[in-house]
């Protein structure tokens, strides 16, 4: 069984996606604009439970094929 | 070699899925569309936001759901996972059946991408083929909001350019 490396080069540009996250929520909380920013909380969640999830299953791959 | 194979990949991804885009939409008359949210910038909305989630949760981490738990193939769970990257269109395009067959065909595509152009040689390791599919899935969102009309010049043209690449790639490595 092959092993999987962590895909470090899309960990960071992801991690550049929740600094955009996290700078726009307080310019949507200011405006008050709920929806748009319930949108961004889902896609912001979404993608860093893909990533802790994803690097965990990533493990659990490679320790059941040593 | 990553430089290489980003640069393919990248444009393989956004060419791909333009493509599709078109086909599709050719048949049946509905068009691409992006959801209509936006905050205060459309553009990071989509590419950084937008794209990396996508990417990371129907080629990255369902997949690997799919390889853990059932022992298949990274290419076989990307398709499964496509299936469910269409249905989760669902309330983005719609119920619009056809816009929804375009996000499946659209997911399986990234997801050969993924497996097409990342290094597999001693462990499968999604680099650079993962960063290729968020690129090429977030230019391909920005340009549908925010300029339709290039959609289809700037597929042609990166097919184009793929095209030439990898024609002289090939013809490099016969010297």
């Amino acid at each position: 069984m092959e092993e999987i490396e962590h895909p470090f080069d899309a960990y960071i540009f992801a991690s550049l996606g929740v600094v955009i996250f996290l700078f726009n929520m307080l310019g949507l909380l200011y405006e008050g604009n709920i929806r748009d920013l319930m949108v961004y909380v889902i896609y912001a969640v979404a993608q860093v439970m893909s990533l802790v999830f994803g690097a965990f299953l990533i493990q659990s791959y490679n320790s059941r094929g040593a | 070699m990553y430089a290489k194979k980003f640069v393919l990949g990248f444009l393989a991804s956004f060419s791909g899925l333009s493509l599709i885009s078109f086909i599709v939409s050719y048949f049946s008359r509905s068009f691409a569309q992006t959801m209509p949210v936006i905050g205060n910038n459309p553009l990071l909305f989509h590419s950084l936001v937008v794209a990396p989630s996508e990417e990371l949760m129907f080629r990255f981490f369902l997949p690997l759901l799919f390889m853990v738990f059932f022992g298949i193939d990274y290419i076989l769970g990307g398709i499964v996972s496509a299936v469910f990257f269409g249905l989760a269109h669902f309330w983005a395009y719609q119920q619009n059946n056809a816009a929804m067959l375009t996000a499946v065909i659209a997911g399986g595509w990234q997801a050969l991408i993924v497996y097409l152009f990342s290094d597999r040689e001693d462990s499968f390791t999604f680099k650079p083929g993962l960063l290729c599919a968020i690129l090429g899935h977030g230019v391909y969102n920005s340009l549908v909001t925010l300029a339709p009309e290039l959609l289809l010049p700037a597929a042609i043209a990166s097919a184009s350019a793929f095209a030439g690449l990898y024609l002289l790639d090939v013809g490099r490595e016969n010297l």
